[in-house]
């Protein structure tokens, strides 16, 4: 049997990850739809005001020249907060002794946006029954 | 455990783990040569062509030219050559300017007349405010001939405008904010600018140096979103071997309990 507090900060973890991973996947694809369907980055700073649209260039030229380009910076956070995503889902899927898909459709949740929501909630149910905890609210 | 890892079923289970690191590997290595790729521009052109403006730019037209072209053994810089009267009365200073050699300082930027539109000119620049300042206040004085003159140059693209705060000196070279100055008057301008590039009206004037500029930058020469991912993939091969490892020791673990009940 798996000791239930180390059970517990598994769960707690790769809950915490999902969601924090999941709206940032749901800004990502925000930012993917501004960029490639209108051709427009989000921008702070500069001209571009607290928070802004300004135009994509391809090279640079006619972008404010001051400020943070949020498009590239939501990109990164997200590559980042994905590999501890993937991390999590290591942890918790080895001490579950899961199957390989589990931890690929765990995986998959970073990647398809809204989906993280959907997959926390059906296997925070199996893990819950797996590791034999009690459910907790929220 | 080596003896377990030795195991058909570990080893099959090594080898997918290695290919995928492999893969992942591999897009690290294309993103990483993304990142090189933009950086590999080079230092300096080998050789200066001159074209008549109009050839290449159009009036109140979004600004296309490209001022490098790269054959197979050089690199071409085309300048460009046109005629024009200088409007002085209307100079003005652009700061945050930066010269080849380190130098930063003001640029003079004067609205010069064409034979058919406005194109604005940088002519000049100074390193010191003060100097800047005085030099403005005698270039806007200056007697200049009404003709077109012939004069070549860089021909560059307008920038992003930024608030002004001072009369007279702006923060960025923007087309659209100089031509919305007072006093200006005209229906069609140039939507790159002029900078000169041989001695001028203005060399004369104390503290003013012609204006040097180096290669065309883009955007970045380094793309640090390439180099950012190059490193992600990296981190992921490493995981990938990572994960291999954990689930033997895991595995061997439970053998060893195994043995150990028996």
């Amino acid at each position: 049997m798996i000791p239930k507090a180390q059970a517990e900060s598994a769960l707690k973890f790769y809950r915490v990850s999902s969601l924090i991973t999941g709206i940032f996947l749901i800004l990502v694809g925000i930012e993917m739809l501004m960029k490639y369907a209108f051709g427009l980055l989000i921008w702070s700073g500069g001209t571009a005001g607290f928070i802004g649209l300004v135009p994509d260039s391809v090279d640079g030229t006619g972008l404010p020249l001051s400020g943070v380009d949020i498009s590239k910076l939501l990109l990164q956070v997200h590559g980042i907060l994905y590999i501890v995503y993937l991390f999590a889902d290591f942890r918790i899927w080895r001490l579950a002794n899961m199957k390989f898909q589990d931890f690929l459709v765990i995986a998959m949740g970073g990647v398809v946006p809204i989906s993280a929501f959907f997959i926390e909630k059906k296997y925070q149910a199996k893990f819950v029954q797996i590791f034999g905890l009690e459910k907790t609210g929220a | 455990m080596l003896k377990l890892a030795l195991t058909a079923r570990w080893i099959t289970a090594l080898v997918f783990c290695l290919s995928l690191a492999a893969g992942f590997a591999l897009m690290a290595q294309w993103q990483v040569g993304r990142t090189l790729l933009e950086n590999s521009s080079n230092e300096t052109w080998s050789k200066v062509e001159v074209v008549e403006l109009e050839s290449v730019a159009k009036p109140n037209s979004p600004f296309t030219f490209s001022e490098i072209s790269t054959t197979a053994d050089q690199t071409v810089l085309t300048e460009v050559r046109t005629e024009f009267t200088l409007e002085v009365a209307n100079a003005v200073l652009i700061s945050n300017r930066i010269q080849v050699n380190g130098d930063s300082g003001y640029w003079v930027v004067v609205p010069a007349q064409t034979k058919s539109a406005k194109l604005f000119v940088a002519a000049g620049f100074i390193k010191d405010t003060e100097q800047a300042k005085t030099a403005l206040a005698k270039i806007k004085k200056l007697v200049v001939v009404q003709a077109l003159l012939p004069h070549t140059g860089r021909y560059l693209p307008s920038e992003a405008p930024v608030e002004s705060i001072e009369t007279d000196i702006y923060d960025s070279l923007s087309i659209a904010q100089l031509i919305n100055k007072d006093n200006i008057q005209t229906e069609s301008v140039y939507t790159g600018f002029m900078a000169l590039t041989e001695d001028n009206t203005f060399s004369s004037i104390d503290g003013v140096d012609l204006v040097t500029i180096g290669m065309p930058q883009s955007d970045s020469q380094v793309n640090w979103l390439s180099a950012f991912y190059a490193i992600e993939w990296s981190v992921l091969a490493g995981f990938a071997v990572f994960m291999w490892w954990r689930l033997l020791a895991d595995a061997y673990k439970k053998q060893q309990s195994a043995l150990l009940a028996q």
